[in-house]
């Protein structure tokens, strides 16, 4: 008799799996638009230029050695990101009312400040405050906040299938409905995985019904730079919500815009009223991360803050994040062409009209499954496709694909 | 901005800042209710340690290894493995949940030895993790989840500090089990003989695999041979905890007999591993998790759900760290330096601890220093006040009192420093250094600790209740009236000895960029941060020539002059790669005019043999230097209280940082 005679196999997670399928599938025609990370028009993965070179200083920089980091982490790197999200001239952080925690990945900022809310938000200990995130999101959302401990995780309205864009009706209606001190998750840019964002005026009427709701905004910032190619403009949201004088969280992630992605490089900002409350909520989560990790790598924090900190790299690593941005853009234009071209039945303006590194096709299951059993092109079950996978020898192929798609499967 | 936050930066942040109109409309703030959390001090101890500048300091806090020379150490084999790493231009894609194949295999393989049937078998599982920390949370969710047959943990007493909290949040009941004897400081083997065999089936026991943290004591091969006995008659579910392969013996298969010998008896034991400490790797988060399984059907299940648990903490692990380790792990030639260097850590540790125990014997201690021979490596447990064991928080006491011990030998040059005097002592850092000097037991002299309202210091109150060597007198810096009656009151303190050491320490931080700041800003700044400790100095300059006048040499044996500044006030360092930062006029502007004035009065006064210095704290978690700083008060202070105690002529003039290390101008 066996202590794990009961534990059950469980599913594997489902875009580890696409990729594992991808990898065994033998058809030389194999497309994977599945996978999270950036490729390159080659289809090969791109170790920014600017990252090489800080890699290369630290490695030539032998003062440097492998001791432990704060608990918290690097305070160069949490400033300077913190700084990359608020802006260089935020109130909030010249107010002293900014903290931050580095945490692995983005996931990692998500799992501490979900484990914080938990903990002392809406009470002490109070898992039954509902928290929000959309209809559809990352697949981790949910098991995040279920994992620590919250047990009323409720979708909003989000994304209409049938115009292919934000419901936002539907979206500020469940912002109305929803309990007072109730967590929203939202997505900063780039929304995952349809890759629809509210547009500024929309984002404004969202903000003014959480203020008057009294919600918790908590935002998940993944794709910073890495949508429009702009810092700003994609961190525009995050700002304005402080602004308007939002108490709120950040989770950031630098797995995309440096494409750090194995590095796990997270920070997690946390704006508070004044500078003793943003003191006591760090005190917190400073026990909250020694029993998870004890203190974060230190390698891809120290990449990040050299990089942000210093001008003449930061201004290339600016450069870099619009290489990607721009073949992104480029990859989205001609495909809505070609499918254009092809008189694909229904609307493919979404395509350029979503944003980042995901676009939500609106293929359905049947079509999804079509697409990898008889094409070999991997996506999720969704119809999210990673436009990274796209490249200038594969595009005519997948465009005449999904045309085949929906055509034959209904 | 490592000083003392007054009430008029609270002004002046209110005038000067730009409220936004609808920040208003939410007055209070969600986070009202949360309490602050205790600091957690084992980790800063390597900092405070690391900045002690003395030859014969050693390194017992955080179990982080020292060179010969006090320094953090990249053992070789890390050097090579990652010249190895950066050639091959490798790619930055996401791990597996997992983490890295030739890892974890590799990490298994050190563990269990290569030969271990388990592995040939496949019947377990091992997974990268997040260093030991992450490894025993990955385990304690696992247990939580799935170990349905009981919630029990039953962990040595005492057992590392962390261990208690991770399995107690993953939802586990926390046992102890006699484990340490403070008579003999050796393993009781009777009481967990005794102990254990009254552990209810199934529960989970958490073993030290070598180097047992904290006491480091470890169980002899036959001793641990009759616990595996009783621990499979009793059917508890084994959890060995290795953070230090090879480091305890300097042998790795020695160090892992235990899990071998209990794995061989057929225990399916879960397995925690850490590369920290063995090759140095601390801030690279490398570990590893094992579950030991009955068939590789069986593993295969575990893993799965292994992979869900990890998903949501943190989706897929580091691969700088694991790297590493692998290319070490599985290229022989450096697997065999590897060896070497391990052994040579931990040679060195030994003689580490005779240094500890023959400067102790040196200072006069009264307590038997002898058991501290027997210990296996470089915790801290023989501190205790009393000598003894205390089994509730060990950790957090051992370290304060361990960092006091340490200063207490190595800072004897405050005893020839009869009489002190420190501004600025109502809260911060100056009143971290009258309690250092008190309460660490090696500052007989007079302490004059200044305050603007004596009456609102509480806290040095309090402690000049309890020590009747601290002497506060009442003075605004920025007064001269007030400063000549100081001055007066400082005399009939000291008399004819006169004064040893002056710590100019008082300070402000009038917050304001270029487009914020004014002149009155600017004035009221340098008011307190350049002015005043000029004409403190001036007042008590008959005091210092005083002691000046019955010494030789230079240091506070004789009479110095320090003058808190900061590395914000360089002029030098504020350019290029570092600019852009903390864009505070009125501050930084004001230090640099501090620096000035240390070096003048350096010049005027060297004749008298009075030492001049400017030394900087540190960026130090004060209400002035933030909750982002990375050092606490007593980490900047007994480090700045080393450097003070270390001066000589050579420091005359000098701008240091709290390192000891020299700063640019």
């Amino acid at each position: 008799m066996s202590i794990y005679g009961e534990v059950p196999l469980a599913a594997p997670v489902a875009v580890f799996k696409l990729t594992a399928d991808f990898r065994d599938d033998q058809n030389t025609k194999k497309v994977n638009l599945g996978v999270g990370a950036y490729r390159t028009d080659e289809g090969q993965p791109w170790v920014l230029p600017v990252v090489r070179k800080v890699e290369k200083m630290i490695a030539d920089d032998h003062s440097l050695n492998h001791e432990y980091l704060p608990i918290l982490g690097l305070p160069e790197f949490r400033s300077s990101a913190s700084k990359i999200a608020l802006g260089e001239d935020s109130p909030a952080i010249k107010e002293n009312r900014v903290g931050a925690v580095q945490c692995l990945g983005g996931t990692g900022a998500l799992k501490i400040g979900a484990e914080f809310l938990r903990r002392w938000y809406n009470g002490t200990d109070n898992t039954k405050t509902p928290v929000y995130v959309s209809a559809p999101t990352w697949e981790n959302h949910n098991a995040v906040f279920s994992n620590a401990g919250f047990e009323d995780i409720r979708p909003y309205k989000y994304w209409d299938a049938g115009k292919r864009g934000l419901d936002l009706t539907g979206f500020l209606g469940d912002l109305e409905g929803a309990p007072e001190h109730s967590i929203f998750v939202l997505h900063a840019c780039a929304h995952n995985p349809t890759g629809t964002d509210p547009t500024r005026e929309q984002w404004k009427q969202i903000s003014e019904v959480m203020k008057r709701k009294n919600l918790f905004a908590f935002f998940d910032s993944a794709y910073q730079g890495f949508a429009s190619g702009d810092l700003e403009k994609d961190a525009w949201a995050v700002r304005y919500f402080v602004s308007e004088g939002f108490e709120l969280f950040c989770a950031q992630s630098f797995s995309k815009n440096f494409g750090l992605y194995n590095e796990r490089v997270g920070n997690l900002t946390v704006v508070g009223r004044d500078q003793d409350n943003v003191n006591r909520v760090l005190s917190q989560m400073e026990k909250i991360v020694r029993i998870t990790w004890s203190n974060p790598p230190s390698q891809g924090a120290r990449l990040v803050a050299i990089t942000l900190n210093t001008p003449q790299l930061f201004a290339e690593w600016k450069d870099n994040v619009k290489t990607m941005a721009d073949r992104v853009l480029l990859m989205r234009a001609q495909l809505k062409e070609k499918l254009k071209a092809l008189g694909t039945p229904g609307t493919w303006e979404h395509i350029t009209e979503q944003i980042g590194m995901f676009s939500f096709t609106g293929l359905n299951p049947k079509q999804v499954e079509y697409m990898v059993k008889e094409k070999h092109i991997y996506l999720m079950a969704s119809g999210r496709i990673n436009m990274c996978g796209l490249t200038s020898k594969n595009i005519d192929y997948v465009a005449e694909s999904i045309h085949e798609a929906v055509t034959k499967v209904q | 901005m490592a000083l003392l936050k007054s009430s008029k930066v609270l002004a002046s942040f209110g005038s000067q800042t730009p409220v936004l109109g609808a920040l208003q409309l939410r007055t209070s703030s969600w986070w009202t209710e949360v309490q602050m959390g205790p600091p957690d001090p084992i980790l800063g101890v390597t900092e405070a340690f690391k900045r002690d500048s003395n030859p014969k300091k050693m390194n017992l806090g955080v179990g982080a290894y020292r060179d010969d020379q006090g320094k953090p150490f990249v053992l070789s084999s890390v050097r090579k493995a990652e010249a190895q790493i950066a050639a091959k231009n490798l790619d930055k894609e996401y791990l597996g949940i997992g983490g890295l194949a030739d890892f974890t295999k590799a990490c298994a393989q050190l563990a269990l030895g290569p030969d271990n049937e388990v592995l040939q078998s496949g019947r377990s599982i091992t997974v990268q993790t997040i260093s030991g920390t992450g490894s025993l949370r990955i385990g304690a969710n696992f247990l939580s989840r799935f170990h349905n047959a009981s919630r029990n943990v039953y962990l040595p007493k005492p057992s590392w500090g962390n261990h208690t909290p991770i399995f107690r949040d993953a939802g586990m009941q926390l046992n102890a089990y006699t484990y340490y004897d403070p008579n003999t400081c050796g393993f009781d083997l009777k009481g967990a003989l005794d102990d254990i065999s009254k552990i209810p089936e199934k529960s989970v026991i958490v073993l030290h695999a070598c180097a047992h943290n904290p006491t480091g004591v470890d169980p002899r091969p036959e001793q641990w041979k009759e616990i595996a006995d009783l621990i499979k008659k009793r059917n508890l579910l084994v959890f060995f905890d290795m953070a230090y392969q090879g480091f305890a013996s300097g042998d790795i298969d020695r160090d892992a007999w235990a899990v071998r010998y209990f794995i061989e008896q057929g225990h399916n034991v879960l397995l925690s591993q850490s590369f920290a400490k063995n090759m140095g790797l601390y801030g690279e988060r490398v570990g590893g998790f094992t579950a030991i399984c009955n068939d590789a059907e069986e593993a295969k299940r575990v893993e799965s759900q292994l992979k869900i648990l990890i998903r949501p903490i943190y989706s897929n692990p580091p691969m700088n760290g694991a790297r590493i380790a692998s290319t070490i792990l599985n290229t022989p030639e450096l697997y065999s330096e590897w060896l070497q260097e391990v052994k040579g850590m931990a040679d060195r540790i030994i003689r580490m601890r005779e240094m500890l125990v023959s400067n102790l014997k040196k200072e006069g201690s009264t307590h038997n220093w002898q058991h501290v021979e027997r210990l296996i490596k470089e915790f801290s447990i023989y501190m205790t006040k009393d000598g003894r064991i205390s089994v509730a928080g060990v950790t957090s006491g051992n370290v304060e009192y361990l960092a006091h011990a340490i200063h207490a030998v190595t800072n004897f040059a405050f005893k020839n420093c009869s009489n002190l005097m420190v501004t600025g002592a109502s809260r911060g850092l100056g009143l971290q250094i009258v309690e250092t000097l008190v309460t660490g037991g090696f500052f007989p002299g007079k302490i004059i600790a200044t305050a603007r309202n004596p009456d609102g210091a509480t806290e040095l109150q309090r402690l000049a209740g309890e020590h009747h060597n601290i002497h506060v007198i009442k003075l605004d810096v920025v007064s001269q009236e007030s400063i000549d009656k100081a001055a007066a009151e400082v005399e009939q303190v000291v008399r004819d000895e006169g004064l040893n050491c002056l710590i100019n320490n008082a300070g402000i931080n009038v917050v304001a960029n270029l487009e914020t700041v004014t002149a009155d800003m600017m004035l009221e700044n340098f008011h307190t941060n350049s002015v005043a400790p000029l004409m403190v100095t001036k007042a008590l300059l008959p005091l210092l020539k005083r002691a000046a006048a019955k010494g030789t040499g230079m240091g506070i044996h004789r009479a110095a002059v320090i003058n808190i500044t900061s590395l914000l006030g360089s002029v030098e360092l504020y350019w290029g790669d570092r600019a852009n930062t903390f864009k505070w006029y009125p501050y930084r502007t004001s230090k640099s005019a501090l620096n000035m004035v240390t070096r003048c009065l350096a010049v005027d006064l060297e004749s008298d043999g009075i030492l001049c210095m400017a030394l900087h704290p540190g960026w130090v978690r004060t209400d002035m230097g933030g909750s982002d700083a990375p050092l606490s008060p007593e980490e900047s202070i007994s480090s700045v209280l080393s450097v003070i105690g270390g001066l000589t002529e050579k420091d005359h003039g000098s701008f240091l940082h709290y390192t000891g290390e020299p700063l640019p101008w």
